[in-house]
Formats: C-alpha cells, sequence, structure tokens
C-alpha cells in the first residue's frame, strides 16, 4: 500500500523536476555495468563483454539483454534474477570461445528454430556453466570440441506439444549435446520436451548425474562412448529413457526410468552394441519394455529392480553377460530372449517363478525358463504381436519346448527380492468409490438371488 | 462356427482380388512416430539418410543409415531382396539403390556414422565433393565391396586444428556440424 | 415385449435355482479373490502381470461358463419338453429367444456382479484394492464378454439337441476361440503371402469375440503400444470416444447375428415339426 502512494505522487510531481531526475540518474547508470533502460529495448549484450577485462567479472541485473554474443576471453558472467537474453538468429544466443568461462544464473530465451543451432554453444573447455535456464525450441547447450566443461543446474525447456497424439521431436534439438567432447560433467540438470535430453556423441569419459530428463525422444542418448557414466539421473514420458549405443566400459547406477510407454518403440534402458558396461542398481518401472539389450557382451547387470513394465527384459543377440541380483517384478510379460547363449543369469527374482526350497538355501531348486517362441515368431511377423498376452498363448508355447539349453535360464532362482525392492506401487488401497460399487453389486445382486431364487411366491 | 468359416473364406477371396497384379515394389513412406531401423533400433528420421529393402514377399525393412542396410544384408542374405531403396540427398526422393550415386568421407556425418551418402544425379555428387573439398565418388556395385566401418572417434582426425577452428568463430554453426545433418 | 419379459422372469428363477449357476458363481468369486490377494501390490491398475493374468483368468472362465449355462438352458427346453408346452401358447420364436437371452444374461450379470462385487469390497478391506478405473474395465470387460457369448450359446443351444451335444459344442467354442485361437491363426496365417498376414488377422479378431474384448480392454489400459508399430495407427482409433462406439456397433451386430440366425434354425424346426 505505502508504494502505490508514493507511486501516485511521482506522478503528479511536474514534468521539469522528472526531467532533472532521468538527468541526474543518467551518468549515475552509466557507472553501472550495464545500463538497465527497460524502454529502450533490450539492451545488446556483446558490447559489454567487449569491455570487460579477461579475468573480470560481469553482472548483469534484471533486465533483457539481446544476443548474439561471443565470449573470446576467460571471465566470469552472471546474470542477476529478473534477467532475461532474448534471441532471434541463425547462430547461437551465446558463444564460448575461449577457456576457464564461466556461466552463471543466466535465463535465454531463443526463438530460433534450427535444432542444429544451440542457445549456448560451448567450443572450449574448462568452463563452468551454472544454474542457467533456456527456453528454446532449437537445441540447448552443445559442446564441440570442449573438453573437462563442468555443467550443472541446467534447466532447459521445449515449447508445449501442441494437441493429441504423438509428439514430433525431430523438429526439436537436443537439450544438451556433446560431440567430441571429453570428460565433461553434467549434473542436477532438467531437461523438458526436447529431442534428445543428453546427446553424447563420440565422446569419452563423460558423466551425467542426478539429472531429469521428461517427455523427450531419448532422454540420455550415448553413441560411440567410452567410459560413460550414467548415475542417479531420472526419466520419465520419454520415448526411451536412456540409449546406450556403441558404449564400452561406461557405468550406469542408480539411475531411474518410468512410464516410458506412449510410443510403440518405447523402453526404459536400451543397451545396443555395448561391451564391458556395469548396469547396476537401476530401476525401470511401468515402462513398455523394461530392458532392452541388443549385441551386448560382457556387461554386467546386476542389483536391478525390473517392475510393473509390459515386457521386463528383451535380450537379443548377447553373449557373455552377467544377469544377477535382479528382481523382475509383476511385469506382464517377465523377459524375453533369443539368441543369446552363454550368459550366466542365475539368481534373480522373478516374481512368477514357481519356487521350491528344499534346503531352505533361501534359492529355488527348480530353475526358471525364458521362452524364446513369441520373440521369434514376432521378429519374423510382427504382426503377430496383437497375440501378445493371448489365453491361448501358453498352450501354444508349451507345444515349442524343443532346443531349450539354447534358452536364458535362470538355475538358481531366489525365493525372496535381492534387495529391499519397492514393489509397491504408487496410489493406495483406499478406494472408496470401488468400495461402495462392490457393496452396490453385491446388493442388488443378493436382493436379486432373493427375489427369484429363494423367495416362494 | 460355420459363419466364421464362411466370413473368413471371403475374406481370403476379397484380399486375393486386391493383392493381384501387384509385382513393383514401391518404397513406403517413413512414419517418425513408428519407424525404427530394424538393425540399430533408433528411431528413422524422415530425411535423406533413410534406406530401406523390401523383401520378395513384400516384406519391407526400413534403416536409419546405409551402413546398417549393409548390416542387415550381411546377416540376412541377398536372395530375398526386391528391392532396395536410398533417397536423394537434396530432394530426399527415393531412389533405386543400383541406379544412385554415393559419396563417402569419414568425416560426413550419418546417423550411424558410417559417413556415405546418396544422390540421383551423378553430377550432384560430383558437385558436393567439390562444393567440400573431400569424398571419393562411388556407385551401388562399388558398395558392396566398400569396407562398413562406423567413424567413432572423429577426434582423431580434428585433432588439435579441428579445435582451433571452432575457436576462429567466424562461423559456429559451420564448425558444429562439418556436414549433413545428424541428431 | 410382454411375452419376452415373461419370459425373462421365468429364466431368471429357473437360473437361480439351478445349481450349476451357483457352482460357477463360487468358482468364479473365488479365483477373482485369489488372485486379488496373491498379488503384492497395493493398488491394482494399468497393465501389469497381476491385470494381465486377471484378464485371461476371466477369459477362460466366462466364456466356458456362459457357453454351458446359456446352451444348456436352450436344449433343456427341448429335452424337458418346457418348449412344446410353451409352444402351445401364441408366442413369436424371437420373443421367445430374446426372452432367455434375457433372463440368462441376467443371472450371468448377478454371477458376475458377485464376483467383482467380493473382490472390491473385500480388496478395499483387506489393503489390496483395485483403482477405480481398472475396476470398471473390468466390470465392463466381463459384462461384454457374458453378453456376447451368451448369442453364440443361444445359437449353440439351438444347434444340439441334448445337454451332452451342448456340453460338446461348448467345450469345442470355447477350445476354439480361447485356447486354440493362436495355435490356429499362426498355423493358417503362415502360409498366406506376407502382405496379407495382418489385414486378415485383423479381419480375424472382429470374428472372435474374446480377442475383440481382450485386446479393447487392453488398449483401455494404456497397454496400447504393446503391439507394435503395425498397429500404431489402430491402437491410436481405438482411444478415440469413435473406438468406442465402433466397438458396441460390432458387439450389437454380433449378439444379432448369432440370435438372428438362431431364430431363424429354431422357426424352421418349429415348421418342420
Amino acid at each position: 500500500m505505502p508504494k502505490l502512494i508514493r507511486a501516485s505522487r511521482n506522478q503528479a510531481l511536474r514534468p521539469w523536476r522528472a526531467g532533472l531526475a532521468l538527468l541526474l540518474a543518467l551518468p549515475l547508470a552509466l557507472t553501472l555495468s550495464p545500463p538497465v533502460e527497460a524502454e529502450a529495448g533490450p539492451v545488446p549484450l556483446q558490447p559489454l563483454l567487449d569491455r570487460a577485462a579477461a579475468g573480470s567479472t560481469v553482472t548483469l541485473p534484471a533486465g533483457s539483454y539481446a544476443g548474439p554474443a561471443v565470449i573470446a576471453k576467460p571471465l566470469t558472467l552472471r546474470m542477476e534474477p529478473g534477467g532475461e537474453l532474448l534471441h532471434d538468429g541463425e547462430e547461437p544466443a551465446i558463444t564460448l570461445q575461449a577457456d576457464g568461462i564461466v556461466l552463471e544464473g543466466l535465463t535465454v530465451t531463443d526463438r530460433q528454430t534450427d535444432p542444429e543451432i544451440p542457445a549456448v554453444l560451448v567450443a572450449s573447455s574448462g568452463n563452468k556453466l551454472r544454474s542457467l535456464t533456456i527456453h528454446t525450441s532449437a537445441g540447448g547447450v552443445y559442446l564441440r570440441q570442449a573438453d573437462r566443461n563442468e555443467l550443472t543446474g541446467i534447466r532447459i525447456d521445449g515449447p508445449a506439444f501442441p494437441g493429441r497424439g504423438n509428439p514430433v521431436f525431430s523438429q526439436r534439438g537436443n537439450g544438451i549435446d556433446l560431440f567430441e567432447s571429453h570428460r565433461n560433467t553434467i549434473a542436477g540438470s532438467r531437461i523438458e520436451r526436447m529431442h534428445d535430453g543428453i546427446y553424447v556423441e563420440s565422446s569419452d569419459a563423460n558423466r551425467l548425474e542426478r539429472n531429469e530428463v521428461n517427455r523427450s525422444r531419448y532422454g540420455y542418448h550415448f553413441m560411440f562412448a567410452e567410459g560413460a557414466a550414467l548415475t542417479d539421473n531420472t526419466g520419465a514420458y520419454n520415448v526411451t529413457g536412456a540409449m546406450l549405443m556403441g558404449v564400452q566400459d561406461g557405468e550406469v547406477l542408480r539411475n531411474r526410468f518410468a512410464k516410458q510407454t506412449e510410443n510403440v518403440n518405447s523402453q526404459g534402458l536400451l543397451l545396443f552394441d555395448v561391451k564391458r558396461t556395469v548396469v547396476k542398481d537401476n530401476r525401470v518401472e511401468g515402462n513398455r519394455v523394461g530392458f532392452y539389450v541388443e549385441q551386448t557382451e560382457e556387461t554386467e547387470m546386476t542389483g536391478n529392480e525390473v517392475a510393473r513394465n509390459f515386457i521386463g527384459l528383451q535380450l537379443l543377440d548377447s553373449t557373455r553377460n552377467t544377469l544377477s541380483g535382479n528382481a523382475f517384478v509383476s511385469n506382464v510379460i517377465q523377459a524375453q530372449a533369443t539368441g543369446s547363449p552363454d550368459n550366466r543369469s542365475d539368481g534373480n527374482y522373478w516374481d512368477n517363478a514357481q519356487g521350491l526350497d528344499r534346503t531352505g538355501s533361501g534359492v529355488s531348486d527348480l530353475s526358471y525358463e525364458v521362452n524364446p517362441f513369441f520373440l521369434n515368431l514376432t521378429k519374423s511377423v510382427p504382426a503377430f504381436q496383437v497375440l501378445f498376452q493371448s489365453p491361448g498363448m501358453p498352450f501354444l508355447e508349451q507345444l515349442f519346448r524343443s532346443g531349450t539349453d539354447e534358452w536364458l535360464k535362470d538355475n538358481a532362482p531366489l525365493m525372496k527380492p535381492p534387495t529391499a525392492v519397492s514393489a509397491e506401487a504408487p496410489g493406495n488401497a483406499r478406494e472408496p468409490a470401488v468400495f461402495w460399487t462392490g457393496m452396490l453389486l453385491l446388493a442388488v445382486s443378493f436382493i436379486s438371488i432373493y427375489q427369484w431364487g429363494v423367495k416362494r411366491p | 462356427m460355420k459363419k466364421s468359416v464362411m466370413l473368413f473364406l471371403l475374406t481370403a477371396v476379397l484380399l486375393l482380388a486386391a493383392g493381384c497384379g501387384q509385382t513393383k515394389y514401391e518404397p513406403a513412406a517413413i512414419n517418425e512416430s513408428v519407424d525404427k531401423c530394424e538393425v540399430c533400433n533408433m528411431q528413422i528420421k524422415d530425411d535423406a539418410f533413410a534406406t530401406q529393402i523390401i523383401e520378395k514377399n513384400n516384406k519391407g525393412h526400413k534403416f536409419d543409415d546405409l551402413g546398417d542396410l549393409f548390416a542387415w544384408k550381411k546377416k540376412n542374405g541377398t536372395e530375398q531382396i526386391g528391392a532396395q531403396y536410398v533417397r536423394d540427398y537434396n530432394s530426399k526422393k527415393w531412389i533405386p539403390l543400383e541406379d544412385a550415386t554415393f559419396v563417402y568421407d569419414k568425416t560426413i556425418r550419418t546417423p550411424m556414422a558410417y559417413g556415405v551418402i546418396s544422390f540421383e544425379q551423378k553430377k550432384d555428387a560430383e558437385a558436393f565433393i567439390k562444393k567440400e573439398g573431400k569424398g571419393q565418388l562411388m556407385t551401388g556395385k562399388e558398395l558392396d565391396s566398400h569396407k562398413w566401418e562406423m567413424n567413432k572417434d572423429m577426434m582423431n582426425m580434428h585433432g588439435a586444428d579441428g579445435h582451433k577452428d571452432a575457436g576462429h568463430g567466424a562461423s559456429p554453426a559451420a564448425s558444429m556440424t562439418p556436414q549433413g545433418t545428424h541428431k | 415385449m410382454r411375452h419376452i419379459s415373461t419370459i425373462a422372469l421365468r429364466e431368471v428363477k429357473l437360473g437361480f435355482r439351478n445349481p450349476w449357476a451357483y457352482s460357477f458363481m463360487a468358482l468364479f468369486a473365488l479365483f477373482s479373490l485369489a488372485l486379488l490377494l496373491v498379488q503384492s501390490q497395493q493398488q491394482v491398475g494399468g497393465y501389469t502381470s497381476t491385470t494381465g493374468t486377471m484378464i485371461n483368468l476371466i477369459l477362460y472362465l466366462l466364456p466356458l461358463m456362459t457357453l454351458l449355462l446359456g446352451s444348456f438352458s436352450v436344449t433343456a427346453e427341448k429335452e424337458e419338453g418346457g418348449w412344446h408346452l410353451l409352444s402351445t401358447y401364441p408366442l413369436g420364436t424371437m420373443a421367445y429367444l430374446w426372452g432367455k437371452y434375457t433372463g440368462l444374461a441376467a443371472v450371468l450379470l448377478v454371477i458376475v456382479s458377485i464376483g467383482f462385487g467380493l473382490s472390491g469390497v473385500l480388496g478395499v478391506l483387506l489393503g489390496k484394492a483395485f483403482s477405480a478405473g481398472t475396476f470398471g474395465l473390468f466390470f465392463a470387460f466381463s459384462v461384454f464378454l457374458v453378453l456376447l457369448f451368451l448369442g453364440i450359446a443361444v445359437l449353440a443351444g439351438t444347434l444340439c439337441r441334448n445337454r451332452w451335444q451342448a456340453l460338446t459344442y461348448g467345450v469345442a467354442i470355447w477350445f476354439f476361440y480361447i485356447l486354440g485361437w493362436p495355435t490356429l491363426l499362426i498355423a493358417v496365417l503362415g502360409v498366406l503371402p506376407y502382405l496379407w498376414i495382418k489385414p486378415v488377422l485383423v479381419a480375424l479378431i472382429f470374428l472372435n469375440p474374446a480377442e475383440l474384448t481382450r485386446l479393447m480392454t487392453v488398449v483401455k489400459m494404456g497397454g496400447g503400444s504393446i503391439l507394435g508399430p503395425d498397429y500404431y495407427s489402430w491402437v491410436g482409433w481405438i482411444q478415440q470416444p469413435l473406438g468406442t462406439a465402433l466397438f458396441l456397433a460390432v458387439c450389437l451386430v454380433w449378439i444379432a447375428l448369432s440370435m438372428g440366425i438362431a431364430g431363424f434354425l429354431w422357426e424352421r424346426g418349429r415348421r418342420h415339426a
């Protein structure tokens, strides 16, 4: 209330006094770096940077600024809350060309739409990007031949999807995109509605930690990456949670991928042409396919929880992997496997297994077998997928039990889940609507039976 | 029961009539919501890198990169193939693989990094090579003896030079995507 | 109309004095309750192994139950002379058959309601409840199965002379539609040219009420993407309200057709007799 009163008094000031105040304020504002004049449109950012000395800190107070800007010397660029960098052009809003730059707190709104062009291009090494917020339908932050950068708290939002149906991703850029860039760290970032959340190609030893990617095409996508580390990340409602292709000596630890079911090719985690990688303690839940593993070798999949997916695990043409200590819980079909001999697949928990433990060892004496019939059938004729979980399928599968030596088999299924499996689905058991509907059904039924079955006229 | 059998026969006859006279193998359109590469499982973009094989029984197989088409042929053989299609790099028009001209260079970015792109006209391929200053002209036949390799580490070629180039910053967009449009 | 309701009421009374009805009721209630209790989740919703298994349990039990109760009731009329007595009244064949259909449907729906009522109430009390959406979907799924297979049952009863024959027919139809379906389909379609397989398969789905209802339920439950790229546009279509309307229309056609053929055969038998 007091503010309002003062404002109205200012309006009552005579014009010449207002003009004088403005004249007085002008040189004062110039000494501040940079000037803020909301009326005159966004302030170009490049001149401010050109004026700053190497190693200095440029602080941008609240207000609008205009890109593009190229930073060619090491400095710290910080934006205070309420600031925004606007950009619409064929080049990135900000390009980092010198090593050792720090970007902090910037909000960038990029209006250009070419998915090949990012809002922020990092073409140098050893930079720190912290707490950036980027709104764009093009690319977010792209690293090109840029090493040892640290990206933390990056928030990237693509525009809302129009209407119903499967969203079109190919017109969007990637959130964070690495090409020929090594030993970078991306942590605590959140990306929504982009093409690939974080895309890593021909780039080695990068670490992705505690990020979150939702409603994008692939959450985390590695192609030809050695020593990739994907730890403690989450993803939901993407076409695929994480996709690892051509990855060697990587680690995928404690990630959680849920609800990737919308697309006909959806899965939680996909491994293709992966070697010597550790996939441990992850949780894939409620996806179309939990783990899809193809042409993968010497990879260790342990301690994962695969729950409530349509298909828990699909294993194709993969050998010499270790698959143990995992929990397969309440998947419509727990696993499908073909062309995958020589895997060590003992000691998992399958909640639909017929367990028999005579010795009390916690391990069942009956082995758990994965019948490849349906997978082979649908690979040769995909149209037969319509018979998925058809009540007559088990009957047919029993007829095809030849060559079981080649099957994926767990010779020592666990009687209990290996770790504290969070088997509880979200939601609660208190469903008053169900209770009262049930009561109503029972009441109507019993009255009917009494009326026409018991009572004699 | 009888009715089911009757209806089934009727449907079969109708389909027979509809299916007759089809001997040409037409390329199928790419649907980005549905199509994935049969070899590498990636979503297929409706772009110039998409390729497809149609078997003699009309079963189609789509790929996101020409290299994956050859990977499929290596695994499944070529006896059952009715037609193979690639796309013109500029117009995205489907053309039979045998009639196309190809350009290979390790550094051309394609979805699976095999580095081979296709053109309908030889002169367009030559123009591409001239413009980019690199690339090796190939015919469809020569592709069979081509050593299909994914360029997994482009860093080795760019080396320090590549880094410096990017540093000049005359055209950052160009340095981001040396060739093609890959994501 | 009055005739239909008279016959229907008579059928309901006969049905509730039939020990078979009560044994099926017990069986259905027992199994749906057992499945609900055996699973570990707090809430049953979405397409998971629990709901998938429940769908299959319902598919194993309900069509067989409907086929047997329905066809027995029709043949019993012939064997025990009920029809001879009724045919001395001015009663149309179709009114008679629709009356039987309505009455039998009422008895079967009471059986289904008791099963679902018990699962719903006890599930909530024991902390392992259905989610409201899944509960409603399952109930609708069961109702459609009963209504569709009851039409087939009346037709089968019309074709059969006695209960033994009806039993044979009922089990054969059940085996054909439920257990043997994938085997038959894969064997038959395997010899067709590749491009025909999918259209023929889709056409055949409309000829199997069990598969049609099952796929409808799976898609409505959010499991449509499991059917893969081949059914992408199909699934998208079913998810719309128009898909539900088409499903209802197909159900009506199914019931009308099976009842129509039954009426035609019955009428012919009546004239010959």
